[in-house]
């Protein structure tokens, strides 16, 4: 499904290159107009009424002036996995209640990068500069395949970690778009991922996403086209039912897949900077009526008992259900690890936890 | 004169019985300022408490100032509350229907210096209309904010309620009066209960104990804790009672006095802190043993599992 863009600004200097083009091929119709700084597509989103809601609306063709590889910005107070952002494009035109993205860009406002061959040229010179750079993902900072219809950046991106083994290329997602990715030589080096969530949450909270059934195909689908496959419980959100409900998720998921090209599950429960709950109260209220509690991190969190037991049960589930396949917190302490884990990897241990698991399962050489 | 006309009245009290003794006494030494409508009747601009007290002496004839029969209702506005606010600071329910009064429908530029010549009110297009909106609260809300029971901040929010819900929290309030911080968390929790619930929160103020609650008689501030304690264990239920376990556990370490347990706060984080006052090395030396015997209490592990 191809995003619902109401106006495309392009910044002058990239109005020539390959990615305009293609946008402006795929979003025909659109009112276009080329600017000579950003101010003015800032400025389209920001004297709005709802900027959060405006900025899902409005595309900015630009550049990525700063690095295209980031680390993800964990915190020190909870483990970190030691993943690695490919920063390809800001924002998202889907609109789940709790995006942390909504109150992460200011202003709000959907951004392609046109500078593609500077992220190439960045990956090429991953070896040496990046030695501890096994896992890399273009789903933190947008939807991984959400622009399909619009650009060829992934199959680009697919291929060229196809031809190389020391890392993997994380797709998060809540589309199904990955008719371009069928044919492609992944080598293996690509992980399809899907934020899943249950029915519920997904029907109130993740608007413009695909249904978990349609998620679920497209992961069988993939699976069967020889890509490793990931799975995110995040947000997991506790409700009078949600463990029945997550727990049905997780045997969905294992219904429709083979755990073994499962690289990965993460989990982690609903989680806000203080300023993302005003938004989230003020344009979808309901979520932040939980127990919450200000974690150490200053972001709210659920009650640690609440989501202690929560993640227990669906930890319960998968490790029934896939022994095999490596579940992880996303930024949890210690306690919670070995409470609903019964270990915990440590500082450092889970990213190496995962490399292994990606060297597993993608075959990617981490010593 | 129309005693009912209360067109430019700002206050509702009524007069002190010693305004009546002294008009009693020494007659009417400040005479209010009227004005003559079409009908002939006057209307009272200035001097509400001193005519009604002049009233309740029997006087049958006062001496009064009035205004010219032309003179326009903004001009007449002006002069009610620049009497009213050069005799008296005015509270800010006063100040309220004050600006109510002044050149309702005026372009805002222009009210505002209206406002500021004649009030002295100085302050931004919001923070005007913020004050002027308290007087259009209900009843029960405005008299809340009259007896201070009520701050302002929390009144503003409570103009966003339904008038039966916001009579609800005033009346809370005026029975047991709390600091803004905590009129502020009973508001949030009243709320966000009503949210989760589907109720309004009016209904989750009928709560049987927190109307037996507001009925107790004796400590006030008790039982405003206890509302609030009722108030917190319905919206926090799981947190409520893993709070009290832990108290519990604490108890049952019987620490002397003089040191202190403090666990991570919101039970969030590892890192659990002891607190020891000691005045003398045989008092550091005691706490000390009593530490190291405290590692073999059962209650510990419940403490740090």
């Amino acid at each position: 499904m191809k995003p619902a863009i109401d106006k495309l600004f392009i910044l002058e200097k990239v109005r020539d290159s390959a990615l305009t083009a293609k946008v402006r091929a795929a979003l025909k119709g659109v009112p276009a107009r080329e600017i000579s700084s950003p101010e003015a597509a800032y400025q389209e989103v920001l004297t709005k009424p709802d900027p959060v809601a405006a900025g899902k609306k409005v595309l900015l063709i630009t550049e990525n002036q700063g690095r295209f590889i980031k680390p993800c910005p964990g915190t020190k107070h909870y483990t970190c996995c030691g993943y690695h952002i490919l920063h390809v494009g800001s924002y998202c035109p889907m609109d789940c209640t709790y995006c942390v993205l909504q109150t992460y860009f200011h202003p709000p406002l959907l951004q392609l990068f046109a500078n593609q061959d500077a992220l190439f040229t960045e990956l090429e010179g991953l070896s040496t500069a990046w030695p501890r750079v096994r896992r890399l993902g273009t789903g933190e900072f947008t939807d991984s395949l959400v622009w399909e219809p619009l650009w060829d950046l992934t199959p680009r991106l697919v291929e060229w970690f196809g031809n190389q083994d020391r890392a993997v290329l994380e797709l998060k997602t809540k589309t199904v778009n990955i008719s371009g990715l069928k044919g492609l030589a992944h080598g293996g080096k690509t992980i399809l991922s899907w934020s899943v969530n249950t029915p519920r949450i997904i029907r109130e909270h993740e608007k413009g996403a695909a249904p978990l059934a349609a998620r679920l195909s497209a992961a069988a689908a993939c699976a069967e086209a020889g890509y490793a496959l990931a799975f995110h419980f995040d947000p997991l959100v506790p409700y009078e039912a949600a463990e029945q409900e997550y727990r049905k998720v997780v045997r969905q998921i294992f219904a429709a897949v083979d755990p073994d090209r499962v690289a990965w599950i993460s989990l982690g429960t609903l989680r806000y900077p203080p300023s993302l709950g005003e938004v989230m109260e003020r344009r979808r209220p309901g979520l932040t009526l939980g127990e919450m509690i200000p974690g150490l991190d200053n972001k709210m969190r659920a009650f640690k008992p609440i989501r202690m037991a929560l993640s227990r049960a669906v930890a319960q589930e998968i490790r029934t259900l896939a022994p095999g396949v490596c579940a992880y917190f996303c930024m949890e302490d210690r306690q919670v690890w070995e409470k609903c884990m019964g270990f915990w990897p440590g500082e450092e241990g889970l990213s190496r936890l995962l490399d292994k698991s990606a060297a597993r399962v993608c075959g990617i050489r981490i010593s | 004169m129309d005693l009912a006309d209360g067109a430019f009245r700002l206050s509702e009290t009524p007069p002190a019985e010693a305004l009546v003794s002294s008009v009693r006494l020494l007659g009417l030494l400040s005479p209010p300022l009227l004005r003559e409508r079409e009908d002939s009747r006057f209307q009272i601009l200035d001097g509400f408490k001193r005519v009604e007290a002049c009233r309740l002496a029997d006087m049958e004839s006062i001496p009064a100032l009035i205004l010219d029969k032309d003179a326009s209702p903004d001009f007449c506005a002006m002069a009610a509350v620049a009497a009213n606010a050069s005799s008296r600071p005015l509270t800010l329910l006063e100040t309220s229907r004050a600006i109510r009064l002044l050149a309702p429908d005026k372009p805002w530029e222009e009210r505002r210096e209206v406002i500021r010549r004649v009030l002295g009110l100085e302050g931004g297009e919001g923070y005007v209309q913020d004050i002027e909106s308290l007087s259009r609260l209900p009843e029960t809300v405005q008299k809340a904010v009259e007896a201070d029971a009520v701050a302002l901040p929390v009144a503003l929010r409570l103009r966003d309620m339904e008038d039966k819900d916001a009579e609800a929290v005033a009346r809370l309030f005026l029975r047991l009066p709390q600091s803004l911080s905590r009129q502020r968390q009973v508001v949030d929790l009243v709320a966000q209960i009503g949210q989760r619930e589907g109720l309004s929160p009016a209904q989750v103020l009928e709560d049987p104990d927190i109307r037996r609650a507001m009925e107790e008689e004796g400590d006030r501030n008790a039982a405003g804790a206890k509302v609030r304690s009722i108030l917190y264990r319905r919206r926090y239920p799981v947190m409520a009672e893993e709070t009290e376990k832990r108290k519990q556990t604490l108890s049952e370490l019987c620490l002397p006095p003089r040191i202190t347990w403090h666990p991570p706060p919101h039970f969030e984080g590892l890192t659990h802190s002891l607190r020891m006052d000691f005045d003398s090395a045989d008092e550091l030396s005691n706490h000390l043993d009593r530490l190291r015997r405290l590692l073999d209490h059962p209650a510990l592990k419940k403490l740090l599992p």
